[in-house]
């Protein structure tokens, strides 16, 4: 069977048309120097990328911004012609560049499936046969005869989502697509992409998104400056790239690092741990400033409830009780957790908190440890981590997934060097815990609160009802119990500190609205501050029960066994 | 059923169309009624400033501007946009891989669209002046309908493309389009011009037409020598024009 998509060789540049784009006028009377910049600024997207997906393959493209991504699937979409070598696709491609790529806000959603559809490539009789399939996925309802104006952004996505999988393409091609939508839909779309996967299409995927890129993908390449870095089993090409976004090291040092990326992928062959101590990076390639801007550029999402600036900066306040000092500065004031040397990481699913603690110099190096398997390891007897080496021991999302806490805090506690740390950040509260009627109705006041106080348009009734919906869905699923786990702490460490930032309510209306959240708008920021302090007043009355917490514990120095 | 099956650009054609037409009068109450009423506003003035006031010795002067007018409309409103069709559509060209002359095709289109819808207005006035439409029109409006379709896609195919490059083309359109009008024997016959500038006025690829238009419309006569050479024009502008396009099509998606 032939390659579903070759790239061979493929060089791809763009001059900077700036210079003409801004007038005739100016490219007239400058013209040999408009001439001679034409020739000379180019910006080389791709530096002659060779590789192959082949038919039936979930294939990740993963870099930093600029470095390429889009590119490559423009280049496959058919859209951009390469300057030299060949891109080859075999079948009928779908591409989910951008949401809402191929509509029209003045056209209704019916109408714009029906342009989306011929646009990539069916015939009306074919699009007429799937528009009810199309209009039932997409969930909108009536909304499908309205103006595409008056959809909000999750509806967008829903329509274009919806469309671009019901043309039955043989390849389809998504860029950052899921990133966008709610918690619900999102998981649909993830149900509908395995669809995809099972019966054999092809999907390309482009995303910060490492846990869904390690989810999803059977092959990642990490591409870097237009060239690729490493192509090969996604956990293994995540971690790589993530360990270089992390140490900050210039461009000999990448090439240094992928060889020894494959090089441990050999050597490590089990692919539990991925041991980067030895790598010896210097300590100074580290950046100097701890106030490095990582909230705008900080690629990797760490964790769901953490991921936005504005929350992030109240979980810090409430943690730190004081907007001006960082949670890692914080660390280090209150509990002397800085400079360590190594750390290990444990999490459910790649969150890459991680790096924030090596960017603000907590740790310098950290081992992760994220793969199902050898997380259900952790509580056994013996497991690989018991080492007695490392300074931090760091716990997101974790707690509630480990079958023997008691066993794993032992292991924990071997783990560690006297005096380290273990910091977990976890969802606090009784084992499958139901929501209140009393805190949905509290959820759903502040909900409508938020879509009243913001310019967005949207149907409130409607969210009113998702919000029970979403919170039916969070229900059943497991929370660690305070009164388990901090005694449990209290027997195996010193000094154990508990702080609760933030509860069930946040939690809902957060991963809702998350993404409409507009940073620079003050009402918007002022209504989150407000939803995260009435939460904070409720735990401290013991109204809510499940709660995020972050616990320290410290070993002893001295202990006698 | 492929990408490139007759049925596939057919309905392509249609549906880019339909938006079109859809997007156009969005909002508006009057819709098609203001793509006749710009025209008939024209003519108003021109009888006006040129019967009224300047004796023009033309006959039927109303209708001898309506059916040069409406033609012209058509052929304006077309290149107008243009110019901005590509830009327009930037989302589409970025992101999704079809052939983009198609936009074009579809805003010629739904120009052409109203102009047929316009001919009724014609006939009223031809009924007004005491004429009737003639026979030979179920022939000749095909075919210049035609021919008017070819230039009219040889000149939108090439602002299109530059104006992507040089916004300036724009602009330079509209003024080019102002000159066009009074270099072709619209408000005026092509009898009126001196004979040393004949050459001249007859050089500009649209006279032809449209004084072959105004001769079907009015009289009910189709010259094929004229004809023959309409189409000879059309065939010219817009071999110029889709090589223009053909070169610059592949920079689409990155100056957009």
């Amino acid at each position: 069977m032939a390659p579903a998509v070759t790239f061979n060789d493929v060089y791809k540049e763009y001059p900077f048309y700036q210079h003409i784009t801004a007038g005739f006028k100016s490219f007239l009377f400058h013209l040999p120097r408009s001439i001679a910049s034409l020739k000379k600024t180019k910006f080389i997207a791709l530096k002659g990328i060779s590789f192959k997906v082949e038919q039936g393959e979930v294939f990740g493209i993963i870099g930093r911004n600029g470095s390429g991504k889009s590119t490559i699937l423009g280049l496959t979409a058919g859209v951009m012609k390469p300057d030299k070598g060949s891109v080859k696709t075999q079948g009928k491609i779908s591409s989910l560049l951008e949401l809402g790529a191929g509509f029209h806000p003045d056209l209704s959603g019916i109408e714009n499936i029906m342009l989306n559809g011929i646009l990539s490539g069916n015939t009306r009789a074919e699009m007429m046969k799937k528009m009810e399939q199309i209009i039932e996925f997409s969930e909108l309802g009536d909304f499908v005869y309205q103006p595409l104006r008056t959809y909000s952004s999750g509806m967008h996505a829903r329509l274009g989502f919806s469309v671009a999988v019901h043309i039955d393409p043989e390849i389809l091609l998504v860029d950052e697509a899921l990133a966008v939508g709610d918690l619900e839909f999102k998981e649909k779309c993830t149900r509908k992409m395995k669809e995809f996967m099972e019966s054999g299409a092809t999907i390309i995927i482009v995303s910060h998104d490492m846990p869904a890129i390690a989810e999803l993908c059977s092959r990642v390449a990490w591409i870097d400056n237009g060239t690729i870095m490493t192509i090969g089993e996604p956990r293994e090409v995540i971690k790589a790239y993530l360990h270089h976004l992390g140490l900050g090291v210039d461009f000999d040092e990448k090439e240094k690092l992928v060889n020894e990326t494959e090089a441990e992928s050999i050597s490590d062959a089990g692919g539990m741990l991925y041991d980067s101590v030895d790598r010896e990076e210097p300590v100074s390639e580290l950046p100097d400033s701890p106030l490095v801007d990582m909230h705008s550029n900080f690629p990797v999402k760490p964790l769901s409830w953490w991921d936005s600036p504005i929350i992030m900066h109240q979980c810090e306040t409430f943690i730190t009780g004081d907007p001006e000092i960082s949670f890692y500065a914080y660390l280090e004031k209150e509990y002397s957790i800085a400079g360590l040397q190594k750390g290990l990481g444990i999490c459910n699913k790649l969150k890459g908190i991680e790096h924030n603690f090596m960017q603000y110099n907590t740790c310098t190096s950290f081992d992760i440890i994220d793969d199902p398997d050898a997380i259900a390891d952790l509580s056994q007897d013996d497991p690989k981590f018991k080492n007695n080496h490392y300074d931090l021991l760091l716990c997101v999302d974790l707690l509630s997934h480990i079958r023997n806490l008691d066993i794993f805090l032992r292991n924990a506690k071997d783990a560690l060097r006297d005096g380290g740390f273990i910091i977990a950040l976890e969802y606090i509260g009784p084992a499958y815990f139901q929501w209140t009627e009393q805190e949905i109705s509290i959820a759903d006041m502040l909900y409508k609160a938020f879509n009243n106080h913001s310019d967005l348009s949207a149907n409130s009734d409607q969210q009113s009802a998702n919000i029970s919906a979403l919170s039916n869905e969070r229900s059943g699923e497991t929370a660690v119990s305070s009164d388990i786990v901090i005694p449990l702490l209290q027997k195996l460490f010193d000094s154990v500190a508990v702080k609760y930032f933030g509860g069930p309510l946040y939690d809902l209306i957060l991963n809702k609205i998350l993404r409409r959240v507009d940073q620079e708008n003050e009402k918007d920021v002022m209504l989150i501050k407000t939803i995260m302090q009435c939460e904070q007043i409720l735990i401290g009355k013991g109204i809510l029960e499940n709660h995020y917490a972050m616990i320290i514990g410290k070993k002893r120095v001295t202990h006698i066994e | 059923m492929g990408k490139t099956s007759l049925e596939y650009y057919k309905d392509l054609v249609v549906v880019l169309t339909q938006k079109e037409l859809k997007v156009r009068y969005k909002r508006s109450f009057l819709g098609y009624l203001w793509s006749i009423a710009n025209p008939l506003a024209l003519a108003l003035v021109f009888f006006v400033a040129f019967k009224i006031f300047m004796k023009i010795p033309i006959e039927n002067y109303t209708l001898f501007l309506i059916a040069g007018l409406f033609p012209w409309q058509w052929f304006l409103n077309s290149v107008n946009s243009s110019a901005m069709v590509l830009i327009g559509n930037a989302t589409l060209i970025k992101k999704m891989h079809f052939r983009h002359d198609v936009l074009i095709v579809a805003t010629i289109l739904n120009d052409m669209l109203h102009f047929i819808l316009s001919i009724p207005v014609i006939i009223l006035f031809l009924f007004i002046y005491g004429m009737k439409p003639s026979a030979v029109w179920f022939v000749g409006i095909p075919v210049l309908l035609i021919i008017q379709f070819i230039i009219t896609m040889g000149f939108s195919l090439a602002i299109s493309a530059i104006n992507l490059f040089f916004r300036d083309i724009e602009r330079i359109v509209f003024i080019f389009t102002s000159l066009m009008f009074y270099m072709t024997p619209i408000i005026y016959s092509e009898e009126m011009v001196p004979s040393e500038y004949k050459t001249l006025i007859l050089s500009n690829p649209l006279s032809i037409l449209l004084i072959s238009w105004r001769n079907l419309l009015m009289h009910g006569v189709l010259d094929v020598k004229d004809s023959a050479l309409a189409f000879i024009y059309s065939v010219i502008v817009f071999t110029i024009g889709y090589l223009i396009y053909r070169r610059l099509k592949w920079r689409f998606a990155e100056v957009l």
